[in-house]
């Protein structure tokens, strides 16, 4: 079973995704934090694929994602925010998808299955 | 007189100069009345031929007085006398004798030659002076340097003028460096100045008449003009006479004894005469220029007295010239300073207005993140449990109407989180090169006052963009300012405008090379925590509304060049 890292700093996102994922056949594990997705990986725990949100404290999704992908870490990497703005951001350019957060999730689970064919 | 009074050694002088003699007279008696029929000198000892010369010449009118005495009525006659070198005056007062037995008269002869010069001279000085105190009050109503030029050479040559028959101005630079050849006067030809003066002869007309005829255009001597702007003296030693003059200050009349060089030659070809007054214009202490008159048609010779009103009529034009151009210089710097006021006027309403579209673009981000988080939770458990529920149950339609009502909130927050949407746009066609220096000047004025350095290739200076323009200037003004933060000031960043494609691109540098500036530009994207990179996150928004981007490129062989992409209005 493919697992899905959901890194978000809302419980309420966190909680939602879990379910609809796992419901989808994947094996889920959400962190709040960048801080907590980084130790997730230092400490080689599996992730077939990380939705990323962009805002949150102290260390941003952005953030995250640079030091992913300077750890040569290639794990596939949806960014999903509030935010538009950063579509064109060369640092978001290193995602492998960016989605703007919505309540209907059918986009983002396509995007996912893309990636992760399970 | 002077002649005569040499030698008359026993002669009477007397004041005014004069000569005393004594008449005798030839007469005869007729009808108990004396008639003088001529009279000889008695009294001088010496031979005075010229006075001889002068009573016999005038002989009639001395007979005249002689009898006039002698019957009892004192007589003072004027003399003419006129011999081969010139004309002189002389005024014979006549008084009797007593202790004669002939009838004899005491005479008295005073040269009046050099009074009746000095009247003439006086008059013609007087009218001189006239003629200049018009000028000046013409000076007095114009501030514009041609029409005070025109008065001037107007004044040198109309024929109640100075009496000159061209009149040339040559005015100095700024830096005193040279002389130009401005304004000239005067005919051409022979025939032009024949006709000329015979229309002027039909029709006299004042100086005032001739300022007017030529204030309205007329009389303009175009020949004689191509002349004089042909000429350009750098005032140097080795420049030929003006520029000698000029630098000495001094007035002179040049003449072939002037001829120093082949350039003082080639100058006197130019003008086509042997002799120029020429009369330095200064000012102030400051060479102004020159002014060169000649007498070109009637060849008469210049002499000193010519060159003496010319000078006093100088020292009114420099001041005239001066102040001129102390009046444009002063024009020139209040259209600067009001231009700029509008500029500042204009730079704070722009500022102001993208300040106010900055700050609802910083709204509409928040309100996106605040409230699309919220959003996407409760649509998406509404979502969730619609498919989780049975179809029969009463909730579901409770469900839908959430699922519902979250997605038409998105709909419309996807609307207003484009800063670009939310704001009432006034899109039109703007210059870019226009909208980029309101932007320069938004960005340096207050207590800034150092604009960047815009350079704009030929292609894109008058190249338009249809956008918004207080939104532009807002995300113009983000961008700028943040490059100016990073290059430690607004005077190291430089704009440099291409087009490419469709498209102007605006690459910003801060002229350092191997630094990190684009790097550093880019890392400041994707911040948000703080206000500056906030204002550059909704820039980037507007831009992309527009078609346009941020990115980095190469310009003229330099790689890693931040750069500004907006696309060009092509007419659709």
């Amino acid at each position: 079973m493919k697992n899905i890292l959901i890194i978000d700093d809302e419980e309420g996102i966190r909680g939602l995704y879990e379910i609809e994922f796992q419901s989808e056949g994947f094996q889920t594990h959400s962190v709040s934090s960048g801080e907590e997705a980084l130790r997730y990986f230092n400490e080689n725990r599996p992730a077939d694929l990380v939705i990323l949100d962009i805002k949150m404290e102290n260390m941003d999704g952005l953030d995250v994602l640079e030091e992913l992908r300077s750890r040569t870490i290639g794990v596939p990497v949806i960014l999903n925010s509030a935010y538009s703005t950063y579509k064109n951001n060369f640092t978001s350019w290193l995602a492998d998808a960016y989605l703007v957060k919505s309540a209907d999730l059918t986009e983002l689970k396509e995007k996912v299955k893309e990636l992760v064919p399970v | 007189m002077d002649t005569i009074i040499e030698k008359a050694d026993t002669a009477t002088i007397a004041d005014p100069p004069g000569i005393y003699f004594i008449l005798e007279s030839k007469y005869s008696n007729k009808n108990k009345a004396i008639h003088i029929d001529d009279f000889e000198i008695k009294t001088l000892n010496h031979d005075l031929p010229m006075v001889s010369d002068i009573l016999h010449n005038c002989s009639e009118e001395v007979i005249k007085a002689v009898s006039e005495t002698i019957n009892g009525r004192g007589a003072a006659k004027k003399l003419i006398f006129e011999s081969q070198e010139n004309t002189s005056y002389y005024e014979l007062h006549c008084f009797p004798q007593d202790n004669s037995n002939s009838p004899t008269v005491g005479c008295f002869l005073i040269d009046r030659s050099f009074q009746e010069f000095e009247k003439k001279r006086k008059k013609y000085r007087i009218h001189e002076l006239g003629l200049i105190s018009q000028a000046v009050r013409a000076f007095a109503e114009t501030r514009n340097l041609s029409e005070i030029l025109r008065i001037i050479l107007l004044a040198v040559t109309a024929g109640h003028g100075l009496g000159f028959n061209r009149g040339f101005i040559l005015l100095s630079d700024d830096s005193r460096d040279c002389l130009w050849g401005c304004m000239a006067t005067g005919p051409s030809s022979p025939k032009e100045a024949g006709e000329i003066w015979n229309d002027l002869s039909k029709n006299p007309m004042t100086f005032d008449e001739v300022l007017r005829l030529y204030k309205n255009g007329g009389g303009q001597d175009a020949q004689i003009n191509k002349l004089i702007t042909s000429i350009k003296i750098p005032l140097s030693e080795s420049a030929g006479f003006i520029a000698r003059a000029a630098m000495e200050r001094r007035s002179v009349i040049i003449g072939p004894e002037s001829i120093e060089n082949d350039n003082d030659r080639e100058l006197c070809d130019k003008f086509g005469v042997e002799h120029l007054a020429l009369v330095p214009l200064i000012s102030s202490d400051l060479l102004q220029g020159v002014i060169l008159a000649d007498n070109v048609i009637t060849k008469r010779p210049i002499t000193d007295a010519d060159l003496n009103i010319l000078e006093i009529f100088a020292r009114y034009a420099s001041d005239a010239i001066e102040n001129s151009r102390l009046y444009g210089k002063l024009e020139h710097q209040v259209s600067l300073m009001k231009e700029a006021n509008e500029k500042i006027i204009r730079s704070r309403e722009n500022l102001v207005r993208a300040e106010k579209l900055s700050s609802i673009g910083k709204m509409a981000l928040k309100v996106a993140h605040e409230v699309r988080n919220p959003l996407t939770i409760i649509g998406g458990y509404a979502n969730l449990g619609l498919r989780k529920i049975s179809p029969d149950d009463d909730s579901r339609k409770i469900l839908d109407v959430i699922s519902k009502e979250v997605g038409r909130i998105e709909n419309t927050l996807n609307r207003f989180s484009s800063v670009v949407s939310m704001n009432e746009k006034n899109e039109d066609k703007y210059s870019l090169a226009e909208i980029i220096r309101e932007t320069l000047g938004m960005l340096s004025s207050g207590s800034n006052l150092t604009s960047p350095e815009l350079k704009l290739a030929p292609d894109v200076r008058d190249s338009r963009v249809f956008v918004d323009k207080g939104l532009f200037h807002q995300a113009l003004m983000a961008l700028l300012r943040e490059a100016a933060r990073l290059a430690n000031g607004v005077r190291n960043i430089s704009l440099n405008v291409i087009r490419f494609e469709n498209s102007a691109m605006i690459f910003i540098d801060d002229g350092q090379t191997n630094s990190k500036f684009a790097e550093n530009f880019y890392s400041g994207l994707r911040k948000r925590n703080e206000d500056r990179y906030q204002d550059m996150a909704v820039a980037l928004e507007i831009l992309q509304h527009y078609g346009g981007d941020i990115g980095i490129g190469s310009l003229q062989g330099i790689h890693g060049m931040l750069y500004v992409e907006i696309p060009l209005w092509e007419g659709k």
